[in-house]
């Protein structure tokens, strides 16, 4: 019996250790700063626009990154928004327009790849209403 | 026994070739089981280690979008195949080996209460605790399960995991009822004459060990009317010395419309109601009202505690509802028809009636997510490879792979779904009140309960979805 007990804690350990080698496991530092807001705020179903605000590590604008922004809602199956874009920015500020196709919580992933070819990565979580509370306020969204 | 209810109906699965033969051989069972041990593995391992992020973690695609919609398509087309290759099973292998056993499953538990409770925890926790949304909780529901099943395989003789505690065995047991297969003997004579009854007994070989084991649930396939308790595990077919067992293909709802294919219980005839109720409820979760109705509760009741309020919303709608709806259309049935026989058969009786459109809520609400996910599961294999840096499928997933159907095709198969769900269940009942010969006042409460029911399902799939689960905003 001992035997078995002993395999099942080796499978165990070898099965949550065997994680940590998994790349989405390995953090490298963020060179940048990643903010975000919607237009209207809170986001409501339909048509919409993220505002993506970049900024480096000492609080300066990050003009001409190249964003990766995927929402995704928190049921597995449904189907993602994908926007990229290229270069462009304003005082650090990328206008991204979207549809949000259904209510409820939505998980949106931004990844920034900045002039200098370094990265940096933020979800940040939203939710979708059917829109009797949205306003036009700006409010940078946090995680 | 020749008036035994007997399905065949001359399509027996097992006579087939090929998928016949496999399905018999000793160690069929096991293929399957083993593959969806390996899933559950898989399920485990990146549920815990993997991204803690739904849509990109295998664990909730397998287990919130793949077994959920494979399930379904199977109990409709063929059976309860889940449970025929039900990986938590294997370690009870190991299980009997240490067993202590010998005592059996206690008396009082031996009914559906538990398992209707433990259905009614599970639902309640997949709730309140966004499982869908959660890799990490979802690797640790599977682990309880193998946990919980080889616990009780440990002390106790039958399968009581199977028979008495499993939500998702009870969930099946349920479904199972409108499969259009069942366990039966192809000869009723053989089984009169059997002396060993290996079927359920098991057989041994000439030095007395085990060869094969028989029915874990105990069931005896000439008696067996319903796929009610019968896991599809087919080791009565591969303990049976003659061959005698078969896999029978029975007509349309044929079960639901034989009069005693049921037992005349209240334990069973409510875990058919909290089925039919909690596929409504289930689904309400997903919709925007219920954030309304739990903001109306707090209020009322001056708690922001959303584990409470949300507790009360599922007694109320699956416990209280059904019970009082259930006692108040059984009554008024008695009093219309003059009737005088005990609510609990007049209860029992009429409730199958309930099955074919309550597996019909839930098949519209799964059948939803896995249209509209069922590829999904790709990209997230992709994931998983990238994540150990193996590029056998690409360096990137393809996220957009994700429906099966178009979207505007939805909502007009799931009201269709409903639709044919409550033509089932008038099939049902009026078979019921033939077989009863009753008027169609004492049918008329079921009638109108049936009609209730589905224009609230209909209401339901009509208002925009919804999805929680970050534990962000409640």
């Amino acid at each position: 019996m001992h035997k078995y007990i002993l395999l099942f804690s080796v499978g165990m350990l070898l099965l949550v250790g065997s994680g940590c080698a998994r790349e989405s496991q390995q953090e490298s530092p963020e060179s940048a700063q990643i903010n975000l807001t919607t237009v209207p705020y809170p986001p409501i179903l339909g048509k919409s626009r993220l505002v993506i605000q970049i900024t480096d590590n000492e609080g300066i604008a990050v003009n001409d990154a190249e964003l990766d922004i995927k929402g995704d809602m928190t049921h597995a199956g449904m189907v993602p928004i994908l926007a990229q874009t290229v270069g462009g920015g304003e005082d650090g500020f990328y206008n991204v327009p979207i549809e949000w196709e259904m209510g409820g919580d939505w998980v949106v992933s931004v990844r920034a790849t900045l002039p200098d070819g370094t990265t940096a990565r933020r979800q940040f979580e939203l939710r979708v209403t059917m829109g009797d509370d949205a306003t036009c306020g700006q409010d940078l969204g946090d995680e | 026994m020749s008036s035994i209810y007997k399905p065949t109906s001359g399509v027996d699965v097992l006579r087939w070739p090929g998928i016949g033969r496999f399905l018999r051989w000793k160690h069929g069972r096991l293929v399957g089981q083993l593959l969806l041990l390996l899933a559950a593995l898989l399920i485990i391992y990146d549920g815990l280690t993997g991204p803690q992020f739904a849509p990109e973690n295998l664990a909730t695609n397998i287990v919130w979008m793949q077994y959920r919609g494979f399930v379904m398509l199977a109990l409709l087309f063929a059976g309860n195949l889940f449970c025929m290759n039900c990986p938590f099973t294997l370690p009870r292998t190991l299980a009997r080996r240490w067993s202590i056993r010998g005592r059996r499953w206690p008396r009082a538990l031996r009914n559906k209460w538990l398992a209707l409770a433990i259905l009614f925890i599970y639902l309640f926790l997949y709730e309140w605790l966004d499982l869908w949304a959660s890799p990490w909780l979802t690797a640790w529901v599977v682990f309880f399960y193998f946990a919980a099943s080889f616990t009780l395989e440990l002390f106790f003789t039958e399968s009581p995991f199977c028979k008495y505690v499993c939500p998702l065995g009870s969930f099946n047991y349920i479904g199972s009822t409108v499969s259009p297969l069942q366990v039966t003997v192809s000869n009723q004579d053989v089984c009169r004459t059997c002396v060993g009854k290996e079927c359920v007994n098991g057989s041994r070989n000439k030095d007395g060990r085990w060869q094969m084991l028989g029915c874990g649930t105990e069931l005896f396939p000439p008696q067996v009317q319903s796929n009610l308790d019968c896991t599809l595990c087919l080791d009565c077919a591969r303990a049976c010395p003659h061959e005698n067992v078969a896999l029978a293909a029975r007509p349309l709802l044929n079960e639901l419309r034989q009069p005693m294919a049921w037992p005349r219980r209240w334990d069973l005839s409510f875990l058919v109601w909290v089925f039919t109720f909690a596929a409504l409820s289930n689904a309400f979760g997903m919709t925007p009202p219920i954030y309304a109705v739990e903001a109306w509760l707090g209020g009322m009741l001056r708690t922001g505690n959303e584990a409470f309020a949300l507790l009360l919303i599922f007694a109320l709608l699956n416990v209280l509802l059904p019970l009082t709806l259930g006692l108040l259309v059984v009554w008024l049935g008695r009093l219309l028809d003059r009737s005088r026989e005990p609510l609990r058969v007049s209860f029992s009786k009429h409730t199958p009636a309930l099955v074919p459109l309550g597996f019909a809520v839930w098949f519209a609400h799964y059948g939803f997510h896995f249209a509209t996910g069922a590829l999904a599961i790709i990209p997230a294999v992709q994931n998983f490879l990238i994540d150990h840096g193996l590029l056998l499928l690409g360096d990137r997933p393809n996220w957009m792979l994700s429906n099966i159907l178009p979207f505007s095709w939805l909502l007009p198969l799931q009201l269709l779904v409903v639709l044919a769900g409550f033509g089932g269940g008038y099939f049902v009942l009026s078979d019921i009140g033939r077989h009863e010969k009753e008027s169609f006042a004492a049918q008329l409460p079921w009638l109108l309960l049936l009609i209730g029911l589905a224009i609230t399902a209909i209401y339901l799939f009509t208002l925009p979805m919804e999805m929680r689960g970050t534990g962000l905003i409640h």
